[in-house]
């Protein structure tokens, strides 16, 4: 009980101490970012994702580069518009993030009437890229992608071909691809990846359209082939696949996981994230987790980044507009 | 093939996966007996803590808290009529109101036991017979999964005698309510009347638990504040746990559960293969088993009044996905569920990658988890043979001290799956709708599953659509679709037959 | 509660018939989708349309509800006894209904505002001591009881299984 006293004195210094340094912090807030709080990133899905992995893993190796915590919050629901509307509508300061593939920032604006557009977002770290990839059964007679068109070509509108939701990623590809060949086939919407690999193994459909990563056991064990990837280079885990634009169609429309911020989050904001993000993921842990859950973590630059995503929007604009006016 | 298995019970057994699945267990049953936060969501939760572990305890964590879970759904569906996960909404139909007549621990064992019992069945079938059982699961296209759906609904819809076209009436607009929000061939916003909220569809938990649960709470509630008057004219006390509740009464005998073997037979049986469909998932099960094991009981009239086979066949049957949700998981990489996404989730943080190479390339870590799915139940078991007692007291107090928690709960706990106020509106109106259900004398239970089922259906319906080129002679064309509507066409008949004498 | 003595068969209470009002419920909500399903200008999409369901469904609705319609006149008299003592039970069931929700709307709006721990508390007491004979007496029982379980939800809710909450003005 004698100690009390004391230990009450200490904490009052404690406090006393405390006071002008809350007064410096608020002062020097700018350089206090992003320190202040712990910054939310929202995912636009539910966990267990792709998308959720990426931003476990930088939650989980965030905090020595940042210096706060990174709070992963799902949010699904609304085909990610509710977690796209909670980022806006949070105070544009650089702790609200979005983790999300470009479907509830491009395609669902440009399809939906929301109260935001493309260009509200800026993308500030981009983790991943993922190939959109053109698979068929290895019984298909000739398991290329020439064949496929032929086949298609043979009998227009009757080859069946599958891939995730509507108008998702891996939907856009393979519209883009008839819509420059001006084959028309039959098209099979599915639930995503897991459905998609059902009905090609169990040959319900010819071709199938999804992310490499969710056949990749698949390929390995020799039970589908993959034809074309929808990106701009091959990609190291299917280094035999050629890409589309080898093939002769400029369908160049990769998946990626990359975190926005809200366009009006200052500029200065924005780069310093995009540093300590980078610098998060360049660490052995990062590259050790990335590498066990299968994700090549892509090193693209703040500023290639914004071109990136300006491609992704114009391409994505151009796949949909020729749609809506045929 | 012996030291394979020697070095699998190696890993199976070292003591940090041992903790690991006991750990995951108890939690799991916790976890799931909270209503609102289901096993998936607890799963979910743990995945960050995966990349820390190794591979066998994070499995096995994850596994335990998925069997654990689904149990756990169980007590709160038996304690207070909340599912505490979806795959419980048909232990309701009779667990609460056995829990109403003053028996919840001859329900909460009858469906411990049966949970057991058809969870155990299912590992053993993954660990033997997956490869044929995937196979054929792998051929259910939309074709034949429209045929199971529609069957399914017709099972459901025609459980109560003499109120079929009440049945199906209540199914329909379940399905309706289902069709809430985007069409997923079109992107059109259906019924959302301009809503942004209504466009993202109505959730799956806030639905279930507002139908079932939160009309309860409403009913019961309102029925405590008047009483309470009367009480007090009366000057008589309530009834509290010490007083009204004899736990000597409610004990269930080993014989006596062993008079529910068709019920619990039936449950296990359709559980696994229903669990080992992508797709289809322990909500249908549990019903489906429901319905069944009410088809092929001596005593069907007694089914939702309170009989503990309609205990034993849901738990049987919705314990029964555990392990059969990873058949097509192992033998193809395609999950079945969104369980079964998460494990998958888990192996691919672990890098494995789910799928036939699996199974070639890391043998070992397979069969230690089939290892410890086994000891997994046992785990379930004890866990929940030490807590159940404790359960059964507890959903004996007073419900005037239950219910406003129980209600907080289901709205914090609904809440807490997307972040969404939304759902909270959905969890209260559900629960407006279920007493105008229950007003008027419409069964929830039709509902609930026309709602489960709606999405599924229609994707089934349109996918075949698609594929058959608008011809309606596709949905018969395949052999499975044609031997389901045979064998729905059987039954059907054989219950027409039976019920005629 | 009901009495331990009863049997586990027959606890619950038999379910009202269903009467003329289900039957124009259905009938009206079956017709409305269908109306709804002409009137609107679908997007076209591929394999039946938007509307394919919701119509099937509406159809069965009002095949259904002909039977049932059918059904009561088959034994009309005795299904249209909506007595005194039925409307007013109907009233008290709407008003505790609606008490329970705003209960619930205002225990939610209540953790956002006022932070979840106080919001606990308070909104569980409150309905605990609503529904006591005698809340005084039970204010002993029910003030430990609701603190406790203000504790564990916040453990629950913010440790265990974390929820977006605004700032709150206490926790």
């Amino acid at each position: 009980m004698r100690e009390f006293p004391a230990h009450r004195l200490r904490c009052l210094r404690a406090l006393l101490i405390c006071i002008p340094l809350c007064l410096m912090a608020g002062s020097a807030r700018a350089d206090a970012f992003p320190t202040e709080r712990p910054i939310r990133l929202l995912t636009p899905y539910g966990a267990g994702g792709g998308i959720d992995i990426a931003a476990r893993i930088l939650s989980a190796v965030a905090e020595p580069h940042l210096g706060t915590r990174v709070d992963v919050v799902n949010m699904p629901g609304a085909g990610g518009l509710n977690a796209a509307m909670f980022t806006l509508d949070a105070k544009p300061d650089g702790y609200t993030l979005m983790i999300s593939d470009y479907g509830p920032l491009i395609t669902l604006p440009l399809r939906e009437d929301t109260d935001y557009g493309p260009e509200d977002w800026t993308p500030v770290f981009q983790i991943t890229e993922i190939a959109p990839t053109f698979v068929v059964h290895p019984d298909f007679p000739e398991p290329t992608l020439p064949g496929v068109m032929a086949a298609a070509a043979r009998e227009p509108g009757r080859l069946h071909a599958t891939h995730g939701a509507f108008m998702s990623s891996s939907h856009l590809p393979l519209l883009r691809l008839e819509q420059i060949s001006e084959l028309r086939m039959n098209h099979v919407p599915t639930l995503g990846g897991g459905e998609t690999l059902q009905f090609l193994l169990a040959s319900i459909v010819s071709l199938a359209v999804t992310n490499s990563s969710s056949i990749a056991s698949a390929v390995e064990g020799g039970s589908v082939a993959p034809v074309a990837v929808a990106t701009r280079q091959r990609i190291p885990e299917l280094p035999e696949t050629p890409t589309l634009l080898e093939l002769g169609y400029d369908v160049v429309m990769p998946v990626w996981y990359t975190i926005f911020a809200p366009a009006d989050v200052p500029e200065p904001r924005r780069r310093e994230l995009a540093a300590r993000i980078a610098s998060a993921f360049d660490t052995e842990r990062a590259r050790s987790l990335a590498a066990r859950a299968s994700i090549t973590l892509s090193g693209t630059d703040y500023d290639s980044l914004q071109q990136a995503y300006a491609d992704t929007v114009a391409t994505v604009t151009a796949t949909i507009s020729a749609l809506q006016n045929p | 093939m012996l030291e394979l298995l020697i070095s699998a019970l190696d890993v199976a057994l070292s003591p940090t996966v041992l903790i690991a699945v006991l750990l995951g267990v108890i939690l799991g049953v916790t976890v799931g007996a909270i209503p609102g936060i289901s096993g998936d969501m607890a799963m979910a939760l743990m995945l960050p803590f995966v990349f820390t572990m190794d591979i066998a305890p994070a499995i096995g964590m994850l596994m335990g808290l998925y069997k654990g879970s689904l149990f756990g759904g169980s007590i709160s569906a038996i304690m207070f009529g909340v599912p505490g996960t979806p795959g419980a909404a048909a232990t309701i139909l009779d667990g609460f109101p056995l829990k109403q007549a003053g028996f919840p621990n001859r329900a909460l064992h009858t469906g411990l036991y049966s949970s057991i019992i058809g969870d155990f069945t299912s590992v053993l079938v993954l660990i033997f017979i997956a490869t044929p059982l995937a196979v054929l699961a792998l051929q259910f296209g939309p074709r034949e999964f429209f045929a199971l759906y529609a069957v399914s609904i017709v099972i459901i819809a025609a459980l109560d005698k003499g109120r079929v076209a009440l049945g199906f009436s209540a199914a329909a607009v379940g399905i309706l309510l289902s069709m809430v929000g985007r069409d997923p061939f079109s992107g059109a916003a259906r019924y959302a009347f301009g809503s942004t909220d209504l466009a993202g569809g109505l959730g799956l938990v806030p639905v279930l638990i507002g139908l079932f649960a939160v009309s309860e709470i409403m009913l019961q509630a309102g029925r405590i504040f008047r009483e309470r008057f009367a009480h007090l004219e009366a000057g008589v006390r309530q009834r509290t746990a010490g007083e009204g509740y004899d736990p000597d009464a409610d004990r269930l005998s080993l014989r006596e559960y062993a008079t529910l073997w068709r019920a619990v037979v039936t449950g296990a049986a359709t559980g696994t293969f229903v669990g080992a469909l992508p797709g289809a998932g322990a909500t249908l099960a549990g019903f489906l088993s429901y319905g069944l094991a009410k088809r092929v009981s001596r005593n069907s009239d007694r089914f939702g009044k309170g009989s503990l086979e309609g205990v034993a066949a849901p738990e049987a049957g919705n314990s029964a996905t555990a392990g059969a949700t990873l058949i097509p998981l192992f033998a193809f990489g395609v999950p079945g569920s969104g369980s079964a996404a998460l494990i998958g989730a888990a192996f691919i943080i672990q890098g494995i990658t789910p799928g036939p190479m699996m199974i070639e390339s890391n043998l070992t870590i397979v069969y230690a988890i089939f290892i410890l799915l086994l000891y997994g139940s046992i785990f379930t078991l004890i866990t929940s043979k030490l807590l159940l007692p404790h359960y059964a007291r507890l959903s004996m107090l007073p419900p005037r001290y239950i219910l406003p928690v129980v209600l907080a709960l289901a709205i914090l706990g609904t809440y807490a799956i997307g972040n969404s106020t939304f759902d909270v509106w959905v969890l209260l109106a559900a629960g407006i709708v279920g007493v105008a259900m229950r007003g008027v004398g419409m069964p929830i239970a039709p509902v609930a599953l026309g709602f489960i089922l709606g999405p599924g259906l229609e994707r089934a319906l349109r996918q075949s659509l698609i594929l058959g080129f608008n011809e309606p002679g596709y949905f018969f064309s395949g052999p499975i679709a044609l031997s389901i509507y045979g064998i729905a066409a059987t039954l059907l008949l054989v219950f027409v037959l039976v019920g005629r004498e | 509660m009901s009495l331990p003595t009863q049997t586990p068969e027959g606890a619950v209470p038999d379910t009202p018939a269903p009467g003329k009002g289900l039957v124009i419920a259905l009938s009206v909500l079956a017709c409305s989708v269908i109306a709804h399903a002409v009137v609107t200008d679908w997007r076209p999409s591929p394999g039946g349309n938007p509307w394919l369901v919701p119509v099937i469904a509406s159809g069965l609705i009002l095949g259904c509800a002909l039977l049932l319609a059918l059904r009561l006149r088959g034994h009309a008299a005795g299904s249209d006894n909506l007595t005194a003592a039925r409307m007013h039970r109907g009233r008290d069931i709407a008003g505790a209904t609606l008490c329970t929700g705003l209960w619930g709307l205002g225990f939610f709006h209540a953790v956002q505002e006022m932070g979840l721990v106080t919001a606990t508390f308070l909104f569980t007491a409150v309905g605990m001591l609503a529904l006591s004979p005698d809340p005084r007496r039970a204010l002993r029982v029910v003030l430990p009881l609701t603190l406790a379980v203000a504790i564990s939800f916040w453990l629950l809710f913010t440790r265990l299984a974390p929820i977006v909450l605004s700032d709150p003005l206490f926790w």
